[in-house]
């Protein structure tokens, strides 16, 4: 379903781009439908990186994206809309993920309100049922971000990435500030949603145990490089 | 609630309170103008150059008008004035700015060119000299002063405006916003420009404090508000003949131009140390 | 060194009083590594700002923080800011609190210039020491903070933590994002510095390496404190169990449903309606006992009523 080629990015940093860091390297990659890929490597290998290209955020500087055979790197404005509402991004940092101006609620309809799928009453219904089986409360959807904790922060994060019923989720970390418990019940509603409308996930992940249990292969990446493909059986 | 908490904020800051003082003071001069003052135009005279008494507070002029009166009403004519150019200023320079800092590339290059060359002029004798085009152009007209003082108002808002969304765009929460799909000029106008907008408005405070002053210095001049429209920097180019006999006739506009400068200024430096610790708390 | 005493925070939302910490005392002892652990939202940051006297306006504070024999609730806002930083530093949870427009490095040799007194140059050679220490290569810490990785910039918030050498450290969630070898190293670095320090983190296997005592909260109260090498052999509480049963190594088995709302919490145990032991009697509130030294807030532990 989702297919990269070839991916590389080069960073330029320093004051007039002098520092060249190569964040991904020559990476070939496939998701097909219903599939949990896992993404482990260390810090800065370019994990997330590799993320935001799959879903267009980043521009590679060379190779494709193809996404049901459709080459994302062609696409522009209106047509790359409406590819977004079939994938969506889990970020890392729930904490800077959200605009800080905006309440809650707001927030996480946004999704539905950009690309206008539901009317009001419907959106508050959803909203309402996301929230819950993230585990938040309608008392939290009144606050702004900063008024969260970082792990209630992040199930905010990971409903608005569900609203809008995407075909791909890419999740960076989406469990990294969640106590164990909290962590185990996100990841059995991940694989259940997966079960009922076949999502694909690329599941970025410093926890190789965790990967282990959600993923159907996992990639290992350094430096910029795929190093190693395992399949993983069934669990 | 946010909206509470700044508002205590402000008011537990002594320079806010201060600043925000006089503002209120000079905002209820220019607006209760018809109340608490007399006819600004009225002449008499067989009382000229008289000095501050209880009929005449301030003194009459050298028309025998009354200078209270003029300064009174001078406060509506200035405030309206500088209200006009920042607001004008504020919006076409933060959307430039936003606009440059936003999309980068030729845009960027375009406008930031234009900001570097405009900073580089010096702005009085450019206003000064964009009035007298516009005089000789248009003809004689309040549009005239507005005009001038914001070409060159805006670059300040552009040039901050550019900066900050520089770096908001580097933010993660637009980066997400992408990832939802929204497009860039949504994201820009429902999530940039607002984030950017604290920092605006203490510049926006600090910034009507020189734009009265220009307003002020073209008066004085003989190339802002035109006589007999009260004013308090044509004021002080009327009354600076009778410097040594009269002096009620500048010491009056000349305390209040410092006056609501001060004002906008403390108000300003005040509220970016409220902003700068909110920032912190968050 | 610190005694935290009946502490409350209460905070006014649009939908009633949340109360983020209900009650809460404990003790850390000099040079005790303390660890805090429990349920997402069950108030350990919050409990964390409120030592540092950093919480929002919309926050009511009661209670007792006894800090080297004086109760910070009471210190003015300036005194406030001489103890911050240079006796009890703070890591903390969010990387938003990085500045995104100071490079890194400068923002990290702050404190060590304020606090060693030196010359910029001399603090820089310093933060990049550390960097390297990291695993981050000297050159990048002349980068922005959007520049790093999500690792990257939780490393420069602990090296900016550490970097003042302070009495006190308070690290919530240190560890976060972090791969094996970089918690590893971080576990190391932690066991090394002789400091007291609370820390807060959900990383089980970190909690158990670096801490002498485990405090477990749920719900805005502490449910469980023990010595760490206890609490990892057999935990006491319910709650405390179902935490170390959802391991991914143990079959992720979450324990059912998520906490109760802190504006109207159960009455009784909080942990009641989670609770596969609970019986009539935790309709009322549990009484603290003592088990060999260990405080948990359980029926079941309690002298009299469980039977
Ligand atoms: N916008 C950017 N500008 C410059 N360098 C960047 C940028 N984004 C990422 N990098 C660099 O690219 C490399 C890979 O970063 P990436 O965020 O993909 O790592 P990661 O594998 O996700 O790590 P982590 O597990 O710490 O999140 C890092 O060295 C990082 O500093
Ligand atoms: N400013 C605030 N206004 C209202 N409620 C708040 C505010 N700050 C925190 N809370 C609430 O207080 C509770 C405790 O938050 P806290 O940040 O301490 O949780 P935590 O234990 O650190 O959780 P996590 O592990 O997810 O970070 C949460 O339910 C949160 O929603
Ligand atoms: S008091 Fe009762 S409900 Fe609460 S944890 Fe103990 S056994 Fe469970
Ligand atoms: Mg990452
Ligand atoms: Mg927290």
């Amino acid at each position: 379903m989702l297919r990269g080629v070839g991916l590389r990015k080069v960073f330029k940093t320093g004051l007039f781009g002098g520092k060249r860091i190569v964040a991904v390297d020559g990476v070939s990659i496939e998701i097909e439908e219903g599939e949990t890929v896992a993404l482990v490597g260390e810090s800065g290998s370019g994990k997330s990186t590799l993320g935001r290209i799959l879903l267009m955020l980043i521009r590679p500087d060379e190779g494709k994206v193809f996404f049901d055979g459709i080459d994302l790197t062609k696409l522009r404005g209106k047509e790359l809309k409406r590819v977004r509402i079939k994938m969506q991004l889990i970020p890392q940092n729930p904490e800077e993920a959200l605009d800080p101006r905006w309440r809650i609620y707001d927030s996480i309809a946004e999704p539905l309100r950009i690309h206008k799928l539901v009317d009001k009453s419907e959106e508050e219904d959803r909203i309402l049922e996301l929230v819950k089986a993230v585990g938040l409360k309608e008392e939290h959807l009144t606050r702004y971000p900063w008024q969260l904790s970082g792990g209630e922060l992040q199930r905010a994060v990971i409903a608005r990435a569900l609203a809008l019923n995407p075909r791909f989720i890419v999740c960076d970390e989406p469990t990294s500030m969640l106590d164990l418990s909290t962590q185990a019940s996100i990841v059995r509603l991940l694989m259940k949603f997966q079960k009922m409308f076949g999502i694909s996930y690329l599941f970025i992940t410093h926890d190789l145990e965790l990967a282990k249990v959600v993923a159907d292969r996992i990639l290992i990446m350094r430096s910029g490089k795929i190093v190693a493909r395992r399949v993983e059986s069934p669990s | 609630m946010e909206v509470v908490a700044f508002r205590m904020g402000i008011f537990r800051n002594t320079l806010c309170t201060l600043g925000l003082g006089i503002i209120v003071f000079i905002a209820l001069m220019g607006l209760l103008a018809p109340i608490i003052a007399g006819d600004p135009y009225k002449t008499n005279m067989s009382e000229r150059l008289k000095p501050p008494s209880l009929k005449h507070l301030f003194g009459t002029d050298q028309l025998g008008r009354d200078v209270y009166s003029r300064i009174v009403w001078g406060a509506r004519t200035t405030l309206l004035v500088a209200l006009t150019i920042s607001i004008i200023s504020m919006t076409v320079g933060c959307l430039l700015g936003a606009i440059a800092g936003y999309f980068g590339g030729i845009v960027d290059d375009v406008i930031g060119r234009i900001i570097d060359t405009f900073l580089a002029i010096p702005e009085l004798v450019f206003n000064i000299a964009l009035v007298g085009i516009f005089c000789v152009a248009y003809g004689t007209s309040i549009w005239n002063v507005i005009l001038a003082v914001v070409v060159t108002n805006w670059v300040s808002y552009a040039r901050v405006m550019r900066s900050i969304v520089l770096s908001l765009k580097e933010r993660e929460f637009v980066i997400c916003e992408k990832a939802l799909g929204a497009g860039d000029w949504y994201i820009l106008l429902r999530h940039v420009i607002p984030n950017a907008l604290g920092p605006i408005i203490v510049l926006a405070t600090l910034n009507m404090g020189n734009v009265i002053m220009t307003i002020s210095s073209l008066g004085f001049l003989g190339l802002g508000v035109q006589p007999p429209t009260p004013e308090w920097g044509q004021m002080i180019n009327a009354g600076k003949n009778y410097i040594t006999t009269a002096p009620w006739l500048t010491f009056f506009p000349g305390l209040f131009i410092a006056l609501s400068v001060l004002g906008f200024n403390l108000l300003g430096e005040g509220l970016q140390e409220v902003i700068g610790r909110k920032r912190l708390v968050e | 060194m610190l005694k935290v005493e009946e502490l409350r925070v209460h905070f006014r939302t649009e939908f009633g009083v949340v109360r983020a910490v209900d009650g809460v005392s404990f003790e850390v002892e000099r040079g005790e590594k303390f660890t805090l652990i429990g349920e997402s939202g069950s108030g350990k940051s919050v409990l964390a700002q409120s030592i540092l006297r950093l919480l929002p306006k919309n926050a009511y504070v009661s209670g007792r923080i006894i800090f080297e024999g004086r109760n910070l609730l009471e210190l003015g806002e300036e005194e406030m800011r001489r103890i911050r930083g240079r006796k009890i530093a703070w890591i903390p949870q969010s990387q938003s609190s990085l500045n995104p427009v100071l490079t890194v490095g400068l923002q990290c040799a702050e404190p060590v210039m304020e606090h060693f007194k030196t010359d910029k140059k001399s603090a820089l050679l310093k933060v990049a020491r550390m960097f390297e220490f990291f695993g981050m290569g000297r050159g990048r810490i002349s980068d922005y903070p959007h520049q790093f990785s999500g690792g990257m910039r939780q490393r420069v918030l602990v090296a900016m933590g550490i970097s003042a050498d302070p009495e006190f450290l308070i690290a919530d969630e240190p560890t976060k994002g972090l791969d094996a070898s970089k918690r590893k190293n971080i576990a190391e670095l932690f066991e090394k510095i002789d400091k007291t320090m609370l820390i807060i983190t959900h990383d089980l296997e970190f909690a158990e390496r670096v801490s002498d005592r485990i405090a477990v909260m749920y719900c805005g109260e502490v449910v469980e404190i023990s010595p760490a090498k206890e609490f990892f052999r057999e935990p006491l509480h319910p709650y405390s169990k179902g935490l170390l049963e959802s391991l991914p190594s143990r079959g992720l088995k979450p324990i059912i449903g998520f906490q109760p709302s802190m504006i109207n919490p159960p009455s009784g145990c909080r942990f009641r309606e989670r609770c596969e032991f609970a019986k009539k009697i935790c309709e009322r509130a549990p009484p603290e006992s003592i088990v060999d030294g260990r405080i948990v807030r359980c029926w079941m532990y309690a002298e009299r009523g469980w039977a």
